[in-house]
């Protein structure tokens, strides 16, 4: 009860048997706690913990209206548009059309990076001493954020891409690259080529809050670099643990009973 | 009738637990004991078990627990790592141990539908191997093949609702002294122990015990309880082994995103989801 009021910046006053609210002193707001950054014994912040977004980036990273299962949203692609090459621009008009069909997320494929950050599951990641886990509840998509080692390997093309991570100043920046080309950036048919790079920023600004920024560069798609923001959010519940959302597993089953969304190529 | 049932529950309280009450183990291998290593610490204290890991040799334990055979041939016969019951073998019941014979024989191995393998099996993988992730409240467990992975809290998160079902299960640690015991329920029943169709239900609990045996090994103890299946609880003891090479990754194998074959898949898996009941 005492909580509650608190938060609300109030002071509950009980007159014979009825709660007064009177606001709070200014000087008395100005007094709660600055942001604190939770930091390691060594000083780098701390990353772990489950995290999620919330917003609809899933559904199209540029503004768009609802549609069925997807909620309206705003842009979080900085300028509100994608720099597309012409042949480009055509084949995401394509994909958009055939995105029952064409959505590797309707095959329960990887989402790839940066959206399996902004995919409507948490996600947790477990800060180890060197390397970095990124552990999603969806289709239990992980990577590992090599620290030590920061040179790419050859030859390799995960659906995750490969990631390197290290710390600019309390800001994770983690450089992706090597990805295979099938995954898309959202269920709108944006996309992208093997020659996708990725570098993402994770800067933790309290105890609860991490502003997420992404660069995309992919010089066979775009013509130029462009960049997403969002916030990620912290799950509070101290006995929140990840789930499991094995896709495949419910998919075959819908297959099997012949359920909608049954127009597979393979 | 009193007697009896005293001598059952002793029985019980035997079989029961991470630890066999007789002293020493009777099959434990003299390569899987554990000494009195004081282990490299997290600057918590606790014992770091972070890095790049293979459970077990190859060929063998991810297959034949127990040194069963069935009727396929092997190149050479595997000892079993079963240490309790005595014998060696995993004590199913009559119906259970059919079951296996059946699961082997038909080989629908739920691991080649891409789903998540359970906990004992992800321990057991071998050259792929896992990477170990470690925090004051978590440890991580993340495999190369299909990148199958498990959180275990470490803080005291109680276990969860039994209404929830994970290929995973939940696991739930904490320590004693220098060993990690992981308590693990909540499981699907949809997932198999080893290739030859070892199972377990969705009533299991298992029970793992990790403790650094020198600064690349670690003693895994597994105690497998299931009522349902089994007569008694048994317990395995295997060698974890830390990858030699320092600079060996962990990198991606996405299973299902190599799947081609979906018709025939779905053929062979129909009857997966009703499994094993």
């Amino acid at each position: 009860m005492h909580r509650f009021f608190r938060w609300f910046g109030t002071i509950s006053v009980v007159l014979g048997g009825t709660t007064l609210l009177i606001p709070r002193p200014a000087a008395q707001v100005a007094q709660l706690p600055a942001a604190v950054i939770p930091r390691l014994p060594d000083g780098k912040p701390n990353l772990s913990g489950i995290w999620q977004v919330m917003n609809s980036a899933n559904g199209n990273i540029l503004d768009h209206s609802a549609e069925l299962g997807v909620p309206a949203g705003l842009s979080v692609v900085e300028g509100g548009v994608l720099p597309y090459q012409p042949v480009a621009a055509a084949k995401q008009k394509e994909n958009y059309a055939n995105r029952a069909a064409l959505d590797p997320e309707n095959q329960c494929y990887l989402p790839g990076i940066p959206r399996a950050t902004y995919m409507p599951f948490p996600f947790e990641i477990v800060q180890g001493s060197t390397d970095i886990a990124f552990l999603y509840e969806y289709a239990h998509a992980a990577r590992i954020v090599h620290v030590k080692e920061q040179q790419h390997p050859d030859g390799i093309f995960p659906w995750m891409g490969d990631s390197r991570g290290r710390w600019d100043g309390d800001s994770l920046v983690i450089d992706v690259t090597n990805f295979d080309e099938r995954t898309w950036f959202d269920r709108a048919g944006n996309f992208h080529s093997d020659e996708l790079h990725v570098i993402e920023r994770y800067t933790i600004v309290d105890a609860n809050l991490i502003n997420y920024e992404a660069t995309i560069e992919d010089p066979k798609v775009f013509t130029r670099p462009w960049k997403m923001t969002m916030p990620i959010y912290r799950h509070r519940d101290p006995h929140k643990t990840l789930l499991e959302y094995e896709c495949y597993a419910y998919a075959e089953e819908a297959l099997q009973k012949g359920a909608g969304a049954a127009s597979r190529k393979h | 009738m009193r007697a009896r049932i005293l001598l059952a529950t002793i029985a019980l309280c035997v079989g029961i637990g991470d630890s066999v009450v007789r002293g020493a183990p009777p099959q434990e291998a003299a390569t899987t004991r554990a000494t009195t290593f004081d282990p490299p610490r997290l600057p918590d204290g606790r014992p770091d078990f972070q890095g790049n890991w293979q459970g077990g040799s190859t060929m063998g334990r991810s297959s034949f627990l127990d040194g069963y055979l069935g009727d396929r041939e092997q190149p050479k016969p595997v000892a079993s790592v079963v240490i309790d019951p005595p014998d060696g073998k995993i004590p199913y019941k009559s119906w259970a141990l059919a079951k296996r014979e059946e699961l082997w024989y038909d080989y629908i191995d739920p691991f080649a539908a891409c789903t998540s393998m359970g906990t004992v099996r992800q321990m057991m993988s071998t050259p792929r191997g896992f990477q170990i992730f470690q925090t004051t409240t978590r440890l991580a467990i993340l495999n190369e093949w299909g990148h199958v992975y498990r959180v275990i809290p470490l803080d005291g998160t109680p276990h969860l609702p039994s209404s929830i079902r994970l290929f995973m299960g939940a696991s739930r640690g904490r320590w004693d002294g220098d060993t990690l015991v992981v308590s693990t329920k909540n499981f699907n029943g949809k997932t198999w122990l080893t290739v030859t169709g070892d199972f377990h239900s969705d009533r299991a609990e298992v029970i793992e015990r990790f403790t650094h045996s020198d600064v690349n090994t670690i003693r895994y103890q597994v105690t497998v309880m299931d009522p349902y299946v089994y007569t008694r609880p048994w317990t395995m003891v295997l060698n974890l082994q830390r990858f030699p090479d320092p600079t060996e990754e962990t990198w991606e194998e996405e299973c299902h995103g190599g799947n081609v074959d979906f018709p025939h898949l779905r053929e062979l898996y129909k009857g997966f989801f009703g499994f094993p009941k």
